[in-house]
């Protein structure tokens, strides 16, 4: 049965006579609700029956600012993307033995994705242009191409524990989307919301922070020991008293 | 104020008079020391606002001992409760004592530049082809001073964010 925020979705998209979302569930692990596009109807521009990346970007701040709800489009290349996603894991996990801590495909278009790195050690640096051309070959028996790789270390980095952590200290309670949004304000790259998600069962499994069953997360005694409490306007324990206040008013 | 010195430089080159070759010269190096400056002083009000005033001549050593020493200290707690893994805590430790030592020279190095600049007319400013030199220093390595201040703040920044200091 459809919730009240899938059937408010549907609604909106029916108003807005935008027919390329296939479907509208609720992500099992957060708030978050998934909608998913066929790959066939992602194009670099918007026309009658199809849609982009930079539209769906627009459409996702959007219901957030008209309905209130956290959506997530999701490119639908169904097993395939999942198998490719795999496959390359395990490529790398066998070629560059811990070196390569997980990967990410992301769809830019039909036949071009970026390829998302964590690296285990700094070692993997050396092995870069290696990865990157095993990474090129291995999409290219899918025809796919590859528009670039992204380490954790170039540009905006992955957030460590201790900094998911301090973030989480100042939002608390909070679903996993809202802090991937917050990071993401605070120049840290969140490949996805389910990365996210991902972290935080580690971090549960350290027993620093905590699950609560509405699928928003607080910190324990212990994970908040672990957040400096730094000093003046930008200390951790300012920034969580300035946040509760915004939220109050 | 990037802007201001490369402009100043090219008056420099350009100018056909000396005295005024070599007092647009100076006034360049000058520009690009406060370039280098004021990013060093921004990366530290974004570390820790108190530090927003640390006096130039002070800054080398602080970025040395004082922010290097809260790292450290930071590092290693975390990796004592065992939320940083030992590579994690020893890679962002050599990061921040590369950034901060090629930080802290870079710094020192400008300061003493723009000083003979400002208080040593004495010592002019030399032309030669498209080469302008104050005492050691070119008007090239010069041009590069905020660029390396802007990567080694980057790196620090981002080092304080991953240890969640701020």
């Amino acid at each position: 049965m459809d919730s009240p925020e899938t059937t408010k979705l549907w609604d909106f998209f029916h108003s807005k006579r935008l027919r390329f979302v296939t479907s509208v569930r609720k992500s099992p692990n957060s708030d978050v609700i998934l909608l998913t596009v066929a790959e066939d109807t992602v194009g670099p521009t918007v026309t009658a029956k199809t849609t982009s990346r930079r539209q769906m970007r627009s459409l996702t701040k959007e219901i957030v600012r008209d309905l209130g709800i956290n959506v997530n489009f999701i490119i639908s290349k169904g097993k395939v993307q999942e198998e490719i996603e795999a496959g390359l894991n395990a490529l790398l996990a066998t070629r560059f033995t811990g070196q390569v801590q997980d990967c990410f495909v992301s769809f830019v278009d039909n036949k071009v994705v970026e390829v998302w790195l964590e690296r285990v050690a700094n070692n993997s640096a050396e092995n870069a242009d290696a990865i990157t051309a095993v990474i090129t070959d291995y999409l290219k028996m899918f025809g796919i191409k590859l528009e670039g790789v992204r380490w954790a270390d170039s540009g905006e980095p992955l957030p460590s524990t201790v900094a998911i952590l301090r973030e989480l200290k100042t939002i608390a309670p909070a679903p996993p989307s809202e802090l991937a949004q917050r990071l993401r304000d605070r120049n840290f790259q969140i490949p996805s919301v389910s990365w996210i998600e991902k972290k935080l069962d580690g971090i549960r499994k350290q027993k620093l922070v905590i699950r609560r069953s509405d699928v928003t997360y607080i910190l324990t005694e212990e994970g908040l020991k672990l957040v400096p409490s730094g000093r003046g306007r930008l200390g951790s324990d300012v920034a969580r008293a300035l946040a509760l206040g915004r939220r109050k008013w | 104020m990037i802007v201001v010195a490369e402009r100043l430089s090219q008056i420099a080159f350009d100018e056909r008079i000396e005295e005024n070759a070599d007092a647009f010269g100076r006034s360049a190096f000058n520009r690009y020391y406060y370039a280098a400056y004021l990013i060093t002083r921004d990366m530290l009000r974004q570390l820790d606002p108190s530090w927003a005033r640390t006096q130039h001549g002070v800054i080398p050593e602080f970025l040395t001992k004082t922010v290097i020493r809260r790292i450290r200290r930071t590092a290693q707690q975390q990796l004592t409760r065992g939320v940083l893994s030992k590579s994690e805590s020893a890679l962002l430790r050599d990061n921040a004592n590369r950034s901060t030592t090629d930080l802290s020279e870079l710094l020192r190095d400008a300061y003493a530049v723009r000083c003979i600049a400002d208080y040593q007319p004495e010592r002019r400013i030399l032309r030669n082809g498209n080469m302008i030199r104050l005492c050691d220093s070119s008007i090239e390595a010069a041009r590069k001073w905020p660029q390396r201040a802007q990567i080694h703040a980057k790196t620090l920044i981002r080092i304080w964010r991953q240890l969640g200091l701020s």
